[in-house]
């Protein structure tokens, strides 16, 4: 075996050392659920008939696989119509017919433009 | 099928970033060799290459699949095929695909065009599609949600290209150069080695920078997910495993790179470069892992 005895610690190493502590705070974010910011109706909310629901989300969606459903309290969607994204790709709203007071149940799947899936539920009472 | 999707996605991820740094790596170190490189190493280098991009493509081929099944939420083979038309035609990723066809074309052609003798004319077109793979794969990233050609996604171009410039150039110098120098001679290993640690180290100082950007952009000052969360844990031992790599390379640099060229320094040298090297992969992997798990808020 052929050893080469080591030299002292240079200011170089110490640089090196260095480096590697501040790679300790690196990351590289390849991942992440896009989530809902706000609702109209809100969550828990009581409101008079809404025209449509609109939700904002913290990412950009993908429109043709992001969808909000609309159930009243059997479970029945209010509506045959599609949700649409526009030209705000974090705004996604669907058309309301008039809906008669009860407890409703909106469902959103919101796939981010990164291929991300995630979905949530919430209720709002129509009085 | 279904359990072994997420697997086989994490898998194709590993390849693709393994294979686009490998690639990169040939390029350079037959920059590196240049004239002096022997027609064994040039094709050795060559060979790693056509493989490496044949890797990609399979890589490219699954990938609108993949891209459908996390869209839809399903696993089932048959359909997510059949959504595949739709991805293709009617989102982002599947005109980034298009794209990514188009440059992995480009790359595919040059390495056609390049001459037995390394560093030749097809080396610029070469540099030019990886350099677009690249601004493609940060497009598709998380970081494109801040807007293309944002300062979140040139960052994240930018972390992509020097964590290929550092792993390829470290794992096809260790296993495919490094061991071979008597072909070569020493002189040449030495020459060699010296631009191999001044581009790591330049390589070094871009990750350190883009990746402390990705960090304050991404934690939202919640460190605590390095503690709490899996995605968090699985982060720290990449970070531990990149600090033991760059531990290696700087011993490398000094006990070996800086000194004068002699056999006996040569020997530890190839040995040096050999353990970055492993550690290199097993990053590689870790980071693949990473890039498919919830970082949760």
């Amino acid at each position: 075996m052929n050893h080469v005895p080591f030299r002292k610690i240079q200011p170089r190493n110490l640089a090196y050392v260095l480096l590697a502590a501040m790679l300790a705070v690196t990351v590289s974010i390849g991942f992440a659920h896009t989530e809902l910011v706000s609702a109209t109706p809100a969550a828990n909310s009581t409101v008079k008939a809404p025209k449509e629901v609109a939700i904002t989300f913290s990412g950009a969606l993908e429109p043709k696989f992001s969808k909000i459903t609309v159930m009243d309290a059997s479970g029945n969607p209010v509506t045959k119509e599609a949700s649409a994204v526009g030209a705000n790709m974090k705004l996604m709203t669907l058309a309301l017919p008039v809906m008669a007071p009860g407890v409703y149940t909106v469902h959103w799947v919101a796939v981010s433009t990164d291929s991300h899936r995630s979905q949530g539920e919430y209720k709002f009472t129509v009085k | 099928m279904g359990d072994a999707v997420p697997a086989l996605q994490i898998l194709a991820t590993i390849l693709t970033d393994l294979g686009f740094a490998l690639v990169v790596g040939t390029l350079l170190a037959g920059a590196w060799l240049g004239n002096e490189a022997g027609s064994a190493d040039s094709i050795r280098l060559q060979r790693m290459s056509s493989v490496c991009l044949a890797v990609l493509a399979v890589c490219h081929l699954a990938r609108p699949w993949f891209v459908a099944s996390s869209m839809s939420g399903t696993t089932e083979f048959r359909p997510v095929l059949n959504l595949v038309p739709t991805i293709l035609s009617g989102t982002r990723q599947g005109s980034l695909w298009y794209a990514n066809s188009l440059a992995l074309a480009a790359l595919i052609a040059a390495q056609w065009q390049r001459k037995p003798r390394p560093a030749s004319l097809a080396t610029w077109p070469a540099v030019a599609a990886l350099g677009v793979l690249a601004a493609i794969r940060a497009a598709s990233s998380h970081a494109s949600e801040a807007g293309d050609f944002s300062i979140a996604e040139i960052s994240q171009f930018l972390h992509l290209l020097a964590t290929s410039v550092w792993a390829g150039a470290i794992l096809v110098s260790a296993f495919l150069v490094a061991p071979h120098w008597p072909g070569f001679g020493i002189s040449t290993l030495w020459n060699y080695s010296r631009r191999l640690s001044q581009t790591v180290t330049w390589a070094l100082a871009i990750l350190v920078l883009t990746g402390i950007y990705a960090a304050w952009r991404g934690l939202h000052g919640s460190v605590n997910v390095l503690w709490t969360h899996h995605w968090g844990r699985i982060l720290l031992v990449k970070i531990s495993l990149v600090a033991l790599a760059v531990l290696l390379g700087s011993l490398t640099r000094f006990r070996c790179v800086k000194r004068p060229p002699r056999s006996e320094t040569a020997a530890i040298m190839v040995q040096l470069l050999r353990y970055e090297a492993v550690i290199m992969a097993v990053i590689l992997a870790v980071s693949g892992l990473l890039a498919n798990t919830d970082p949760g808020t």
